[in-house]
């Protein structure tokens, strides 16, 4: 079971991160 | 404070120094794919290793590709990282048949190495298998270490190029960072400390009959006679070496750098200090020669010699007073007097060299220990934690340090432009409001995580302040450090906390994982802006960034951010724990 969570909480960081790169990136866009 | 303790910390960085060129010179020629000694023998690995994962090394990567190939090695790393610990039981290379780490331990860990950081919340030599230390965490000191020094090279080329999208291949970067530089330096390293008498075996530990059996009092109040000792053994001086000069500072040992099967000698112990600043150094001369202006690597490496210097005399002279609680004892340097604190160091080291370890340690993200940080004079024990607080930036680990440096670089002469009334340009390249807001994110988001679990621990009788060996301000201190050394991605510890619990395994490895990517990313995104920009050609008001003006500008910056986000916590902490000692009170 705390494999599972282990799993999941990585994957879920590992996502988290990536969608930050997508933000940051995103963020360029809208300076005025 | 001894005249032979200051040469020898001055023989120290004068020994930096002297290798800081040939070192930078010899990356710059790596990472720009010039030609080395080690090419005959290198250039057909890294072709076969090409060939084999299908990476084309002549494609050019985006700051978000290279910013998602890095995530993705780092969680495919991890993952196997996990696997190996959950496993070994089961796995070759356990002769002390450990069993199985457990889970939440086992992610920390992962995470842990994964990062850099090499925090440990457990005892090596008792939890480990030599298959894990070798496999599961050394390789990652390789990688985390390589990964570092790509990113740098990633936001040194954001400099130097102009109107481009790109910033390199990072795996390319990668492979040539871990085959031309890691690699090597660490058989040498390795050989170098075997000489010195640190063990590199894979036999089973060995048990000694003590010649004076000891009496110990177990948790259940019961007393036994204890006639045997079990001496642990393993591969040591190869993840020695690499540990260091990667500076991961995960020991081998649950003792770290004071074992003396780990750091036997005062030679050893100054090598070892040595690789820790010696990439570090060379990274800021690399980065003055890829920018075409090595001028401005010798003044970034200024500002970080003067940090050093100030971090190192406070803890040296710390350590040096005499203890106020000792009333009536001659604490004197002497010939039969060390001349200071000694509690916590290891004798062959003395008060200078722990000093020294200490700042070096977490002025670069190592986090290594030859002497316990927790058994040190309050003022002592905050330069460690401090270096940490102030990014790390002060020679820094071993990419990360130049990276953060840059964004310090890119603060300080933004305010340098704020104070003149003009746009700010750094090395030709305008700052801009983006580069600027990823600045401040990168800079904000390291004190967030570091007061935000602290605070929220030390609301926590149960989960958080239970942990603690100590209370009072020396607690808070111990729950602070943890936090930033695991945020800071240092790994080293204030001991005094007992951080395997599920709370501190699950918080801790939060914050070392946040603590890495998420200032990775901003500062990447910087490196892409700057990147795609042109070059403007300097005038009359372009701020130089080869002087001493700007050496005592970066420096200062550096000073004022930390000072401003971190004094009120460092003031509930070491320095009222330094005023209450000297009003009679101990924690």
């Amino acid at each position: 079971m705390l494999d599972l969570v282990a799993s999941l909480s990585s994957l879920l960081l590992f996502a988290l991160a990536v969608l930050y790169v997508q933000g940051c990136d995103r963020l360029k866009g809208t300076r005025s | 404070m001894s005249l032979n303790g200051w040469l020898q910390i001055f023989l120290f960085i004068a020994t930096v120094l002297l290798l800081a060129k040939p070192m930078g010179s010899y990356l710059t020629r790596v990472f720009e794919r010039r030609k080395t000694f080690l090419d005959p023998v290198l250039v057909p690995c890294e072709r076969l290793l090409y060939r084999m994962t299908g990476v084309k090394p002549e494609e050019e990567m985006r700051w978000t590709e290279y910013a998602v190939a890095m995530l993705i090695f780092s969680a495919a790393t991890m993952v196997l990282t996990y696997i190996i610990e959950r496993l070994q039981h089961i796995l070759p290379l356990n002769p002390q048949h450990l069993s199985a780490v457990e889970p939440v331990l086992a992610l920390n860990t992962a995470i842990s190495f994964t990062t850099n950081t090499n925090w440990q919340s457990y005892a090596p030599e008792s939890t480990m298998s030599y298959l894990t230390q070798m496999v599961g965490l050394a390789t990652h000191n390789f990688w985390s270490a390589a990964v570092g020094m790509a990113l740098a090279m990633a936001f040194v080329r954001g400099i130097a190029r102009r109107e481009t999208k790109t910033l390199g291949n990072f795996w390319v970067d990668l492979t040539r960072g871990t085959l031309w530089v890691l690699l090597p330096i660490s058989i040498v390293f390795s050989l170098a400390l075997v000489s010195q008498g640190v063990v590199q075996n894979l036999k089973p530990y060995d048990t000694a009959k003590l010649v004076q059996p000891q009496q110990v009092t177990g948790s259940d109040g019961k007393a036994t006679i204890v006639t045997t000792q079990t001496i642990a053994q393993g591969p040591v001086a190869s993840q020695e070496a690499i540990k260091m000069l990667g500076t991961n500072g995960g020991g081998f040992f649950n003792a770290n750098s004071a074992h003396p099967f780990e750091n036997p000698t005062p030679l050893s112990n100054f090598l070892e200090m040595l690789s820790i600043f010696l990439l570090p150094a060379g990274l800021a001369i690399s980065l003055g020669q890829m920018v075409g202006s090595p001028k401005h690597g010798w003044a970034v490496l200024a500002a970080m010699v003067v940090l050093w210097f100030a971090g190192t005399t406070i803890c040296y002279w710390a350590e040096s007073q005499p203890n106020p609680m000792l009333h009536g004892v001659n604490q004197h340097i002497s010939l039969t007097q060390s001349g200071g604190n000694m509690e916590g160091k290891e004798v062959r080291f003395g008060i200078a060299n722990s000093a020294l370890f200490a700042t070096v340690t977490t002025d670069a993200s190592c986090g290594a220990v030859n002497s316990m940080h927790d058994s040190f004079m309050p003022l002592g024990g905050m330069v460690p934690m401090a270096n940490i607080l102030l990014g790390e930036v002060v020679f820094g680990g071993v990419g990360a340090g130049l990276y953060g440096m840059l964004v310090f670089v890119v603060m300080a002469v933004f305010i340098a432009g704020l104070m003149v009334g003009r746009t700010p340009e750094y090395l030709g390249k305008k700052i801009e409001a983006y580069d600027v807001q990823m600045a401040m994110l990168y800079l904000l988001i390291f004190p967030f995580i570091i007061l935000g679990f602290s605070a929220v621990t030390v609301l926590m009788p149960n989960l958080g302040l239970s942990s603690l060996a100590n209370h009072g301000p020396h607690g808070l201190s111990e729950i602070l450090y943890a936090y930033t050394s695991a945020t800071g991605n240092n790994g080293s510890a204030f001991a005094g906390l007992n951080a395997n619990t599920h709370w501190y395994n699950y918080s801790l490895g939060i914050a070392m994982f946040f603590g890495r990517f998420m200032m990775i990313v901003p500062m990447l995104a910087i490196a892409g802006n700057l990147a795609g920009k042109k070059i403007v050609p300097a005038s009359a008001g372009t701020f130089p960034v080869t002087t001493p003006l700007f050496t005592m500008l970066l420096t200062g910056v550096i000073l004022i951010i930390g000072a401003l986000t971190f004094f009120p916590a460092l003031s509930l902490g070491p320095i009222l724990e330094h005023l209450l000692l000297r009003a009679g009170h101990a924690f």
